[in-house]
Parts: structure tokens; C-alpha cells; sequence
């Protein structure tokens, strides 16, 4: 266990106020076997009507309104956590749907035929199995910010031959969910990485899930922290919200996590 | 009786001037039409509505603990009773709402069960529908307007009451109330079944409210009037599909919606009627595992039976569909109102064998069965003769405290000669259903 502490905001900028702003944030890291949260504080500007809830994942998360015009929307987390260098999770029995393709995980037939290729070579060890799948995806992606949206589903990205961490993270679910493999989408913080980050965690005995981050093609370590998991995306959106006004956003996004060494 | 059926042309002008309309979207545009009404009322003697009674409870009862199973622990998969990939496929799965008991255990509180009655006599299960659904309304403002033209009939004629459905609907809100006002969520009037919601809220007393009415705060829901002040609401009978219910849980672009709907409903602030995420029961695929289900979770025989279905997941099925498509109506699991039915008989020989490609190559996706000839009623032609026309039944079945099967139902006929699709979408008409007292 290593201590890490982090430091996440992000700013939406209005071009005119909005109101009548309603939102959901999933930005409260979980506490598990691989991270204790030792401290944790939340921010949220203009002051907000907030409460705690829970989505259907299991993910903590904070609900609330802003009723008044406001120009901007800031939020963030503030903590430290204790971190295991190991990629393991403990996270109980149920699996239910992430053994089956949503959206934006469901294959055409350039991934099924990717899919039956990689398969040919793919080690018969479940952990090395899902090591080599995650090699396969970083190999046939190239990281491009811009080339895909958060709505691109995992065949477009496939298609389109880049992406970002979202769309590596698809792709593995994808061919994950081909073999069988019961897995979820991740998203969280990683050191140097700037941005909040995504990537998979795939069960590898009954209950017990490894993380792996198909972009950097490693297993996870103390530089990850997790904030939510999901089937896909859609489920782990680290902000969702409806307001009432004719502006468009825009968003400044800082992240700042050490690990002690 | 015969003064009922030539008040029939007068009883459907009153119900244009009542606006009791539903509206279908075709090609982009709303229409509005009216729902033509049969003044012949289909018949149900007592012994026959009090077996029906029976194995309605039963085969609601079973689908509420499914429902229950399912959002929780998933037993029932766990035993391999039901495949898990018929559970976790299924568009009506919201598993959003894994984890959730609703007030009173109750899941489905208003269930429309569409039965038909074969030739034989025998009644057969066709379809169970456990998210929102709609049709109460229409017999039940036929019988007032019918019981104002002719009130004799239903004094001379030994006819259950049916005018409590109302009550049995406010019971059921009032059982799984949390404390505050009940509701009814429209999303307004340009929705299929607008007239129901308008009707229902006047006669169960229930606030007739849209999306703009209610804010949630601290995972509480309150409806706020145009000065600011809050009440409290403790249900919502809520009549819009899920995936708008709540953007800040189901669809994120949902106009119609209450943000932070679910935070309450979760935090067992408010009971939802009906549950979200019930379209995982009335699936086509997973109906045929509702007299598995009433085995698992009741270990009692079901006492109605399914029409007989094939699942072609399953080897033998997809070889005894395949091999006898000609005689067998098939389904696609995840249409609704009528759409994504063909009857193999009325296919030519390329449409037959591109079908059978599809059913191979999608297996899960299709469901086949037997055609049941199921009875014709009589129903007024145009020119007062009596025709005989296929029809179904609705039963609108109430969970609250208890299972209580309405001693009514909506009775939808085909207006097409020998056709079997009785679907308002499609054109149908609908008649009372007089269930005998004694």
C-alpha cells in the first residue's frame, strides 16, 4: 500500500446563464480492498443543494440542484488514499450484466473477426488471457484526442483506428464479453494523466476482478484510483445534468495525484 | 341488451365529444382517433371469471417475486431455472434499478394480462404487460355512458359492478404510499393515452401532474405550485416509459422527466407504480418461463396456461420452428403494440426462407407459436348486421396489500375479417366485457 493523494476539479463555463440546474456527480472514490480513503472532502460552486445517493452499480454519488442563474458549475474532490500496487479487487459474486454487450460495446463484424483472430494466440491462463486481449486492443488504436466523442460506440472507434481512453476501455470490454469474461468499465483518476481516466476491470475468479488499463497496456497500480464502475460509459458519466437556459459549455478540466514514494 | 347495441352510434358521438381518443405517432406526425366501440358486450359467466380470477393472482403473484428475484439476489438464474442471458439481454432490464425493494415488495401493481379463448373453450395466457398498461378507462366509460342510455340492462342482467376500479386503484396507491399526495405523471397531451390519465386522475382522485410540477430535494419528491410552496408526494402513478422517467438515470436528453426521480424512489421516499425496470418480465422471451416461475417461486401448477411457444435458443425449438414456420406465428421479442408479428401461413417462399436465416442466425431474438384459433365474438358491421371478428381479452390485474383480478376487463376485436391482430395501433375496436354476478 502506497499513500496517494489527490486533487480532481472541473469547471463548466456558460456562454450565458443557465438555471434551474439539476445534476448528478459520480466523483466519490469507493473504499475497497485495493483503496482506502483515508480522507475525502467534495466541492461544488455556485452553493448547490446536495445530497448523497446511490446508482444501481453500487457507485456513491452526490445528487443536487442550483435554482438561481449561474454562469459556471464548479466541482471537485479532495483527498488521500492508501493504494495497493496490486490490480485486485474483491467485489462480490454478482456479475449479472457485465457478461453481456450494451450500446456501446456491441460488436460489428470487423471486432468479431479481431476478436476470432486475437483469440487464436490468446493464452489459456485467465489472467494472461485478459493481458493479451489488452495488448491487442493498444496495438490496434492509436491515441488521438478529438477522433471520437463520449458517445462513440466501441465498433466506430474500432473503425476509425483511434481514440481515447474511453474507447480502449470499450474495445476490451468488447472482446472480453466475446470470451466470456465478465468485466467492467472503469472510471477514475491516474496519475499523469491530466484528465479523469478509464479503464477495465475483468473478473478472474468468482468475485475477485484485476484492473487493466488497455490505453498504457498495464496492469493498474497505485497511480489508479477508481471513482466508479459500470457496464460502459454511459453508466460511470462523471457528470450528468439538465438546466434551463440557451448556452453551450465549455470545460477546464485539473487533476493533480502524487503517489508518496 | 338490444337498446344497448342501437345506443351504440349515440355511446361513440358521446365518447368523440368526451375526447376519449388515443393517439398513435405515424411517420413523424400525432394522430388522434377515436377508439371504435362495439356496443355487443362480450359475456363471462362467474364460474368461468372465478377460474380465471384464480389463475390470474396466481401468475401475477409469481411475476411480482421474479421481478423481486431478479433486482436482488437472482436466484432463479443462479438455479439456471431461467437462462441468465434471457435476464440480462432483455431491453426491459434496467439493472439502474438492481438492488431496489419498493415499498410493499410490489413490482408490478397494475398488471394488463391479454388472454384468448380458444375454440374449445380452454383460455390461453398471450402476452403479460407489467410496465404501463393502458386501456381501463375505455369500459369503464362505456358502461357509464351505456348505464345512462339503458340502465335496465345492468340491473336485469345480473352484471358485477365494475364501477370500483377507481377504488381499487386508489387502494393500491394508498398501500404503497410513503406518506404524502398520490399522482399521475403524464407527460402530457400529446401522449397515446392522454384521455386515460386524465380520467383516471378525476375519478381516483389522484393530482393529474406533468414533469414541471415536481422538484426533488434531499431525495424527497414534492409537487411545487406556481408560488414556490412544496407537498409532499408519497406515489406516482406514473404513465411514461422508463427510459424518460428520470435523465439523471435513464435518458440524459429526457425533456418529460423528473431529474433525481429515482434518488427518491431508491431512498424509499416514494412508490413508483410501476416499477421501473418491469419490461424484464413481460419480455416475449421470458413468457415462456412464467409457468416455470410460478413452479419456483409458489411450487403450485399454473392453473392458465401459455399458448403453446417454441424458443428457438433452444435446439429442438429452432428445429421444430424452422421445420414447421408454415403453421406457427412468430414473434420478435423486443417489438410491442402488435408490430414484429408474422404469421408463417401469409409469407411467400423467399420471405419464409430469408425469416429462417434470421431466426439462425438470432435466435434469441425470435419466439414462435402455435396459431391459436381463438373464438369470434359478434360485433356490429356497418349496417347493423352482426359479424363475427376475432378479440382478446385484457384483465387488469391490481397488487397492493393483495392480488385482485378487476371483474371487467377491455375486450379488443379486430375490425378485419379473420384477422387475429386485435391491437388499437392497428385498427381494433374494443367492447365491454360483462362478467356475470351470479
Amino acid at each position: 500500500m502506497k499513500s496517494v493523494s489527490f486533487r480532481y476539479q472541473t469547471e463548466l463555463h456558460f456562454s450565458s446563464p443557465a438555471a434551474k440546474h439539476r445534476f448528478l456527480l459520480k466523483i466519490l472514490p469507493p473504499a475497497d480492498n485495493r483503496q482506502q480513503i483515508k480522507q475525502l472532502s467534495w466541492q461544488i460552486e455556485p452553493t448547490a443543494t446536495v445530497w448523497k445517493t446511490l446508482d444501481g452499480f453500487g457507485n456513491d454519488a452526490l445528487s443536487g440542484y442550483i435554482d438561481a442563474a449561474h454562469e459556471y458549475f464548479r466541482f471537485g474532490i479532495e483527498g488521500s488514499a492508501q493504494v495497493s500496487g496490486e490490480p485486485y479487487t474483491e467485489r462480490g459474486q454478482h456479475t449479472g450484466a457485465l457478461l453481456y454487450h450494451t450500446e456501446l460495446t456491441n460488436p460489428g463484424a470487423a471486432i468479431i473477426n479481431f476478436y476470432n483472430d486475437a483469440k487464436q494466440s490468446a493464452p489459456s491462463g485467465i489472467l494472461s488471457r485478459i493481458e493479451h486481449f489488452s495488448q491487442a486492443v493498444n496495438k490496434c488504436l492509436r491515441y488521438e484526442h478529438g477522433a471520437t466523442t463520449n458517445a462513440t460506440a466501441a465498433q466506430e472507434a474500432f473503425d476509425c483506428g483511434a481514440g481515447v481512453c474511453q474507447d480502449y476501455a470499450h474495445i476490451l470490454l468488447t472482446l472480453l464479453r466475446l470470451d466470456k469474461i465478465p468485466c467492467s468499465y472503469v472510471a477514475g483518476l491516474a496519475s499523469d494523466y491530466g484528465e479523469t481516466h478509464a479503464w477495465v476491470e475483468a473478473q478472474i475468479s468468482k468475485g475477485r476482478f484485476c484492473g487493466i488499463d488497455p490505453t498504457r497496456n498495464k496492469l493498474i497500480d497505485e497511480n489508479y484510483i477508481a471513482l466508479s464502475r459500470g457496464r460502459d460509459f454511459k453508466d460511470c458519466s462523471v457528470e450528468r445534468g439538465v438546466f434551463k437556459g440557451a448556452c453551450r459549455g465549455t470545460q477546464i478540466v485539473n487533476l493533480k495525484m502524487e503517489v508518496a514514494q | 341488451m338490444e337498446m344497448t347495441t342501437t345506443a351504440a352510434l349515440e355511446i361513440n358521438k358521446l365518447m368523440t365529444r368526451y375526447g376519449v381518443k388515443f393517439g398513435i405517432y405515424k411517420n413523424g406526425e400525432f394522430i388522434e382517433q377515436l377508439f371504435p366501440y362495439d356496443a355487443i358486450p362480450r359475456i363471462i359467466s362467474k364460474q368461468e371469471f372465478d377460474f380465471l380470477n384464480k389463475g390470474l393472482v396466481q401468475r401475477v403473484n409469481a411475476l411480482n417475486c421474479f421481478l423481486q428475484d431478479i433486482y436482488t439476489n437472482g436466484n432463479i438464474v443462479i438455479d439456471k431455472v431461467v437462462p441468465e442471458e434471457f435476464v440480462y439481454i432483455s431491453k426491459g432490464y434496467l439493472p439502474e434499478c438492481r438492488g431496489i425493494v419498493p415499498p410493499g415488495g410490489v413490482y408490478s401493481h397494475i398488471s394488463g394480462i391479454d388472454l384468448v379463448q380458444a375454440k374449445s373453450g380452454e383460455w390461453f395466457i398471450l402476452e403479460d404487460n407489467l410496465r404501463i398498461p393502458s386501456g381501463a378507462s375505455y369500459p369503464l366509460i362505456a358502461r357509464e355512458l351505456s348505464r345512462i342510455g339503458n340502465p335496465d340492462a345492468f340491473s336485469d342482467n345480473d352484471i358485477a359492478e365494475n364501477r370500483h376500479y377507481s377504488d381499487m386503484l386508489s387502494n393500491t396507491m394508498d398501500s404503497v404510499n410513503c406518506g404524502g399526495l398520490n399522482v399521475i405523471l403524464t407527460p402530457g397531451r400529446y401522449n397515446a393515452a392522454y384521455f386515460e390519465h386524465s380520467y383516471l386522475a378525476e375519478r381516483t382522485g389522484a393530482l393529474l401532474v406533468k414533469a414541471s410540477d415536481l422538484v426533488v430535494e434531499n431525495a424527497v419528491l414534492y409537487l411545487e405550485n406556481y408560488l414556490g410552496v412544496k407537498a409532499r408526494v408519497g406515489a406516482v402513478y406514473r404513465r411514461m416509459s422508463d427510459e424518460y422517467l428520470d435523465p439523471m438515470t435513464f435518458q440524459a436528453d429526457s425533456l418529460i422527466g423528473v431529474p433525481h426521480i429515482m434518488d427518491a424512489y431508491r431512498a424509499g421516499n416514494v412508490a413508483l407504480i410501476n416499477a421501473p425496470g418491469n419490461g424484464v418480465a413481460d419480455d416475449k422471451g421470458i413468457y415462456y418461463f412464467v409457468p416455470k416461475m410460478i413452479k419456483y417461486y409458489l411450487n403450485e401448477e399454473p392453473i392458465l396456461s401459455n399458448a403453446p411457444t417454441y424458443l428457438p435458443y433452444y435446439e429442438d425449438d429452432l428445429k421444430y420452428t424452422l421445420d414447421n414456420i408454415r403453421k406457427l406465428v412468430i414473434k420478435d421479442v423486443s417489438e410491442a403494440g402488435g408490430y414484429g408479428v408474422v404469421f408463417g401461413s401469409d409469407l411467400t417462399e423467399e420471405r419464409l426462407s430469408d425469416l429462417k436465416a434470421l431466426i439462425k442466425r438470432e435466435p434469441r431474438r425470435f419466439i414462435s407459436q402455435e396459431v391459436i384459433d381463438f373464438i369470434d365474438l359478434d360485433v356490429m358491421g356497418e349496417d347493423g348486421s352482426r359479424v363475427p371478428r376475432k378479440a382478446d381479452l385484457r384483465a387488469f390485474v391490481l397488487t397492493g396489500v393483495s392480488t385482485r383480478v378487476w371483474p371487467s376487463g377491455l375486450t379488443r376485436f379486430s375490425r378485419v375479417e379473420g384477422s387475429f391482430v386485435v391491437n388499437s395501433s392497428q385498427g381494433g375496436g374494443f367492447k365491454d366485457t360483462w362478467v356475470l354476478s351470479r
